[in-house]
């Protein structure tokens, strides 16, 4: 396959102290083919990704780029051998405009100084129209959407002639339109001789819609390559996990009262544009809501409101009976309140310990404090044991730093810890972003169970099978109001993706 | 440094995709001491060359260099003296560090500590001596701790950059400090000295003239590395000072603690203030505490930010400082300042192997 694969992996090994992470690891692209890479965290996935992006060195193995060894020393080196990455947390400078992102590291040079903006331009609009990639490329990237921002990453690859195109969790923060057209470009892509190689954990639907071949990593090694013909379902996901796991059930939708009432919030932007205008919606005792909607529309907001980390300008909320609209973040999770938010940075600290991140939950409270004054580091260190065994953690020590965790095993330990205070509502804003599906599921099980006892669940989301899997009613979120609320076992998903992008459907029910 | 080397070192991204990249914390522990061993080697050594090349004995100048501040009377009381202050100093810049707080506002806390603790000192009469000194000694680290007020609350209700109104109070201080001791504390014609302080308000000495304060610095020292391990305000610090979003996250009262730590630290140095006056001079001067905020945060610095390491970084401080007398006897060749270059040599030799070790370890 030498002649017609563009790049080639041969047995690379990655060693990490402790762990093999990649394991005489052979991987092919050719031209012209969309070749997912699929696998768990901790299936050593990014590690491969970074080793063909220049970013580690491999310590044994080569790559070859049109049949010819190289070695790559930095990520400069792979984008001149014509390798593209498209990052999942997207590196675009925010106060720059969408042109000046493209062309960075790469102007094309009027004399010896000036840049050459006009030249650009027409490179950009020309590539633009090739493949549909339409974006005001004078907007601030701080004003576009996500799906935006990620059609800027690829002009960026495209910018400087990639022929191989890394995609690193495409799909995994644009909503479903975004989605269906990412796709489309991804085949035209393809279609006009580049290679494509998205990165992916889960997603299995759109792995089948559009790849021609498929690499499952497990624990290091390859366990398999299928070709697309050869798939289903149920075998990648043995290949995966060596067991097909089973969907979270749906809970019954049958509430009691209300745990949280949340009436007409509005809240200014930067701007003064109101991210939050005029939220109402509630929360039954035992439910799970979902809350739809693209990222962006003001569910940050929302979620920073409702734990007190900001004020309502007017609105109120009334929690388990009270009024806490003026509270904090100290007296909410004092009341019963939990909050899991989409930045991880917020829930979890990666320079400290995992005991001092499990006693970020428990710093304050009289049960884990000696003589007043001292903290029972020992006490910690057992609830520590404890999350870890029971939340299935794998991990090195329970001294070593947060961020040595995989983003799942961080995920759980945050989890943990937050049940582990037993809240009377949990608001979890995309916990499962990013993860692998064993994860995934993990979650969902735990979330799904947590209600059993008359708790709830608030679960922001752009992930409508996930949202459709395990939510009792769906709320959806549009430019700060709430568009509608539907319940889960009778909406589809285009009437949800309708309502998530403002269009306001006619018909309800159909299939 | 700890928390330095940490952002630097801060992996791509997507958190979500960390694998096991770094060593345990037991092998990067050591690290730091390694680097400052190496830097010592380096400054040493330049300073060996120039001797060299000015055609003077290599090896008996170093010998004297280290045993001056260790064996002789002068050498080691003066070393031992001027640990009090610069410890205090350092512990000001680390403690606040602790938050990600950057007090370099030593030097003017020194000042108004020493001012306002003197004040005390000279005025209060007929009180027995613990009272007396507890009384002096609260009052300097108080005004320092005032002063912390000021960084505290500009920077928690106005979002004002600490490292500019720190520095620049540095100047307020200490010219006002100076105007008063031309003024109403002044206490000799023409000369900017208060009056002596009374004898009841002067520090218990030992070991001929090193004062009981060291022993208070080095206790503070070891009472702060406990209140951060094992205290629940401790680990608010700690969290505060690794991710401020995430301690507000978690319920914890930024601004309460960020207050109090940094009124504390700046109280230290308000009390190295003080104690200059009571445990050494006796009265108080406008240049009294001349170079000591700035020693201080070498010293923090050779301490990599490292609570811990804060006693054995101020031994280090003081024993390059304190080789005045021997630095006068090649006075013909050497400058005067030769100390203060040999402290700047580590400083810098510190920035340059960690910055190479950072590198290697990619």
């Amino acid at each position: 396959m030498a002649t017609s694969s563009v790049i080639e992996l041969r047995e690379i090994t990655k060693r990490f102290p402790g762990i093999v992470a990649n394991d005489h690891i052979s991987f092919d692209v050719r031209r012209g083919e969309i070749h997912a890479l699929l696998g768990e965290n901790g299936a050593g996935k990014s590690t491969l990704m970074k080793i063909l992006f220049g970013i580690y060195q491999p310590d044994a193995g080569e790559i070859r780029i049109q049949g010819a060894p190289v070695v790559l020393k930095s990520p400069a080196d792979a984008i001149r051998h014509g390798i593209g990455m498209v990052h999942q947390e997207l590196m675009l400078i925010p106060e720059f405009t969408a042109l000046e992102n493209i062309i960075l590291g790469a102007e094309p040079a009027w004399g010896a100084v000036f840049v050459d903006t006009s030249r650009a331009r027409r490179r950009i609009a020309e590539l633009s129209r090739r493949y549909g990639l339409t974006v005001n490329i004078d907007a601030r990237i701080k004003d576009l959407s996500v799906g935006e921002r990620q059609r800027i990453e690829i002009l960026k690859t495209l910018f400087r002639d990639a022929d191989v195109i890394i995609f690193d969790e495409p799909t995994s923060s644009i909503g479903p339109q975004d989605k269906a057209r990412l796709l489309k470009l991804v085949r035209a892509l393809a279609d006009d001789g580049r290679a494509v190689v998205p990165f992916i954990t889960h997603k299995l639907p759109e792995v089948f819609e559009i790849c021609d071949r498929v690499t499952v990593l497990r624990n290091g090694h390859v366990e398999g390559v299928y070709a697309r013909a050869d798939l289903s379902p149920e075998q990648l996901t043995r290949a995966m996990f060596g067991a097909v796991l089973g969907s979270a059930s749906q809970p019954s939708t049958r509430g009691r009262d209300a745990i949280l009432t949340v009436t007409d919030v509005t809240l200014g932007g930067p701007g003064g544009k109101q991210t939050l205008n005029g939220v109402s919606f509630d929360v039954k005792r035992g439910e799970i809501l979902g809350i739809a909607g693209v990222s962006g529309n003001g569910q940050v907001e929302l979620g920073e409101a409702l734990l007190g980390l900001r004020r309502a300008d007017r609105g109120t909320i009334v929690f388990d009976g009270e009024d806490v609209t003026a509270c904090g973040p100290a007296e909410m999770l004092a009341r019963g309140y939990a909050h899991i938010f989409e930045d991880r940075a917020m829930n979890a600290v990666g320079d400290l310990s995992l005991r001092d991140n499990v006693a970020l939950s428990f710093y304050s409270s009289p049960r884990f404090t000696k003589a007043g004054l001292l903290l029972d580091y020992a006490k910690i260190a057992e609830t520590c044991a404890g999350i870890v065994e029971g939340y299935n953690v794998k991990y090195g020590h329970a001294t070593d730093e947060m961020r040595t965790l995989s983003g799942g095993n961080q995920q759980k330990l945050i989890l943990g810890r937050i049940l582990a205070t037993f809240p009377m509502l949990i608001c979890a804003h995309n916990p499962t972003k990013g993860l692998d599906l064993a994860s995934c599921h993990f979650i969902y099980d735990r979330l799904s169970r947590y209600i059993e006892s008359g708790n709830s669940v608030i679960l922001v989301s752009e992930d409508l099978d996930e949202l459709l899997g395990i939510c009792g009613r769906i709320a959806v979120m549009y430019e700060g109001r709430m568009t509608g609320i539907r319940d889960a076992a009778s909406a589809t998903k285009e009437e949800i993706g309708g309502l998530m992008t403002g269009d306001f459907p006619v018909s309800r029910g159909r299939g | 440094m700890a928390a330095f080397e940490a952002e630097s070192q801060a992996t791509s991204g997507g958190a979500e995709e960390i694998e096991v990249s770094r060593p345990g914390s037991e092998a990067s522990r050591y690290l730091p001491l390694g680097y400052l061993a190496l830097s010592l080697l380096l400054s040493y050594g330049v300073i060996g060359l120039v001797v060299w090349s000015l055609g003077l004995d290599v090896t008996g100048f170093f010998k004297d260099m280290f045993l001056y501040p260790l064996t002789t009377q002068s050498g080691l009381s003066t070393m031992l003296r001027r640990i009090s202050p610069i410890l205090l100093s350092s512990l000001t810049l680390a403690f606040a560090f602790r938050i990600g707080f950057w007090n370099v506002g030593s030097p003017g806390q020194l000042m108004v500590g020493m001012i306002a603790g003197t004040w005390v000192a000279i005025h209060l009469q007929g009180l027995p001596w613990f009272l007396h000194v507890g009384l002096t000694l609260t009052t300097g680290f108080g005004a320092g701790a005032l002063l912390g007020l000021i960084l505290a609350y500009a920077k928690f209700h106005f979002g004002v950059n600490e490292v500019l109104l720190s520095l620049l109070l540095n100047f307020v201080s200490q010219y006002s400090v100076t105007a008063l001791l031309y003024g109403p504390m002044q206490g000799r014609p023409l000369l900017p000295y208060t009056a002596p302080i009374l004898p009841s308000a002067e520090l218990p000495r030992f070991f001929g003239r090193v004062h009981v304060g060291v022993l208070l610095a080095i206790t503070l020292v070891l009472i702060t590395v406990a209140v951060i391990r094992y205290t629940r305000f401790g680990y608010m610090m700690r969290v505060m000072g690794s991710s401020m979003a995430a301690a507000r996250a978690a319920g914890i009262d930024v601004v309460r603690v960020g207050t109090i730590a940094v009124c504390v630290s700046a109280g230290f140095s308000g009390l190295a203030g003080v104690m200059e006056v009571t445990g050494v001079y006796g009265y108080g001067f406008d240049t009294i505490v001349q170079g000591i905020g700035f020693y201080g945060m070498i010293s923090a610095f050779i301490a990599f930010g490292r609570l811990g390491y804060l006693i054995p970084a101020a031994v280090i401080t003081s024993m390059v400082l304190s080789t005045g007398e021997l630095v006068k006897a090649y006075s013909k060749v050497l400058p005067s300042q030769t100390p203060q270059l040999l402290l700047g040599l580590i400083a810098f030799g510190l920035l340059l192997t960690t910055a190479l070790g950072q590198r290697a370890s990619r």
